[in-house]
């Protein structure tokens, strides 16, 4: 038994299996699962002697139906109906054997396939009449051995891996975005079929585009413990992961910070985080003080900057902190300021008598 | 979303849009008396059209969880036994290679 895979489009559940037999050939036949005998009874059709190396079923949904059989040398299409012939279609590729599939389209008419150099191919299922005509694959790119992919969307695909860092990839339509954008315009109905046609002109490019990876230590095969700087802090180094995707990691032991969000400040002089209500669970303010002005920000799901009426922004603060009652104060360089919750509106305001103030301190319910 | 370990225990999650959470809404063991662990590794496969969860974890054996395809509840399992792929009557044989000096580690060659 090498793989099951339930067929789309049938009356009663129906499975179809690669099997091996005792000479080594390998065979697919289809049952169907009957719930209330609890037996199987011969499928609507059945397929011997496929490829020696055929090891992944790929069920297609409908309206087509029928598998793709993976092979180390052939893809082909198989489907039949009782009684009836069988389809199939078959095209040859470069010695390798796949070890993870991917669908991209929900009517199954292109696949990924990875294999185990992890080289990501896409296979096309070429159709007209309601009739699968032709197969077509194409090499993409490389990306770390594929144990799961997944088609997010917009030609995001995750490449989820046991032996090497998992990535987020992006498949450029084309290596030449022109051709593309300019053959769009006049074809736009057929753009996808036109993204097609150029995965077939263009062979040369690599069309996977790394956007995010991620860390995977395992499997750790071996490791020792090192160490170089002779402090005391000694470092292991793993020899991780397997194939080509094997590397020799040094781990420490430290803090690492993801950055979530960045924008550009020059100068910043004093930066808070205030609460805009006392209920909030979260901080949802951040005022950052630059040399002659003050700036917010909302911090949310998104960061925007913006104003809020009860701060001065046009003065550098010195202090902004929530105080008692909800309440919010800034301090700048001439006033002391008492702002509602919700920072809009100011309370009260305390001017400075003469020249700007330089230092402040203060405690929860006192200003000095 | 349908889990097995490799300790044949299930579990059936789903997401509960009212609750906002992740809800686990069946779950059991599958592990029988009898039956030699697959071969090939275990394979689960769901019906297209959710009305059988098909699993094989022991040769010769097909295991069949009927689902109700519209509250997706699982109904009790049940094996169906087919005639599996004959194995070969070899059975893998290990021979020991010859002998080396005692800093190197004796090699082992084996057969199929």
């Amino acid at each position: 038994m090498i793989d099951i895979k339930f067929l789309h489009g049938c009356e009663r559940p129906t499975i179809a299996v690669l099997y091996q037999d005792s000479k080594e050939s390998r065979h697919i036949k289809t049952y169907q699962v009957l719930l209330r005998e609890k037996e199987f009874e011969d499928g609507p059709w059945s397929q011997g002697n496929v490829e020696q190396g055929s090891n992944i079923l790929i069920p297609i949904p409908e309206p087509h139906g029928g598998v793709l059989v993976i092979g180390e040398l052939t893809i082909g299409y198989l489907n039949g109906s009782a009684g009836g012939t069988n389809v199939s279609k078959s095209i040859g590729m470069r010695n390798t054997i796949m070890v993870a599939y991917g669908k991209v389209d929900a009517d199954g008419s292109r696949f990924l396939l990875g294999d185990y150099q992890g080289r990501l191919h896409i296979v096309v299922l070429q159709h007209s009449e309601g009739q699968i005509v032709e197969l077509t694959l194409e090499t993409l790119g490389n990306t770390s051995i594929a144990t799961t992919l997944s088609y997010l969307d917009n030609g995001f695909v995750f490449v989820g891996s046991a032996f090497g860092d998992s990535q987020l990839i992006r498949l450029q339509p084309s290596a030449d975005e022109a051709y593309v954008n300019t053959h769009s315009l006049t074809h736009r109905r057929h753009r996808r079929r036109l993204v097609l046609i150029d995965w077939h002109y263009t062979h040369s490019g690599n069309y996977v585009q790394v956007h995010d990876t991620f860390l995977n230590l395992g499997p750790i095969v071996d490791f020792c413990v090192v160490d170089l700087e002779r402090q005391g802090q000694g470092q292991i180094v793993t020899c991780s992961g397997a194939y080509k995707d094997g590397s020799l990691r040094i781990i420490r032991n430290g803090i690492g910070l993801n950055v979530a969000a960045a924008i550009e400040l020059p100068a910043i002089r004093g930066l808070w985080a205030l609460k805009k209500y006392e209920m909030d669970d979260y901080d949802s303010l951040l005022i950052a003080a630059q040399v002659g002005e003050t700036r917010i920000f909302h911090v949310g799901e998104e960061w925007e900057e913006g104003s809020l009426g009860g701060f001065e922004a046009n003065l550098q603060s010195l202090f902004c902190g929530n105080v008692a009652h909800g309440q919010l104060l800034q301090i700048t360089s001439r006033s002391v300021r008492l702002i509602a919750a919700g920072g809009e509106t100011l309370v009260t305001e305390w001017q400075a008598p003469a020249g700007d103030v330089r230092t402040c301190s203060l405690s929860l319910s006192l200003v000095e | 979303m349908f889990i097995l370990t490799e300790r044949y225990r299930f579990c059936v999650l789903a997401f509960d849009t009212i609750k906002q959470a992740i809800v686990t809404k069946s779950n059991g063991e599958l592990q029988d008396r009898i039956g030699r662990p697959a071969e090939a590794g275990q394979m689960a496969v769901i019906d297209p059209d959710c009305r059988v969860i098909g699993l094989h974890l022991y040769d010769g054996l097909f295991k069949v969880i009927p689902m109700d395809p519209t509250t997706g509840k699982l109904e009790e399992a049940f094996n169906i036994r087919y005639a599996p792929a004959r194995r070969s009557s070899r059975l893998p044989l290990c021979v020991k290679g010859p002998e080396l000096t005692s800093d190197v580690p004796t090699a082992w060659r084996s057969f199929v």
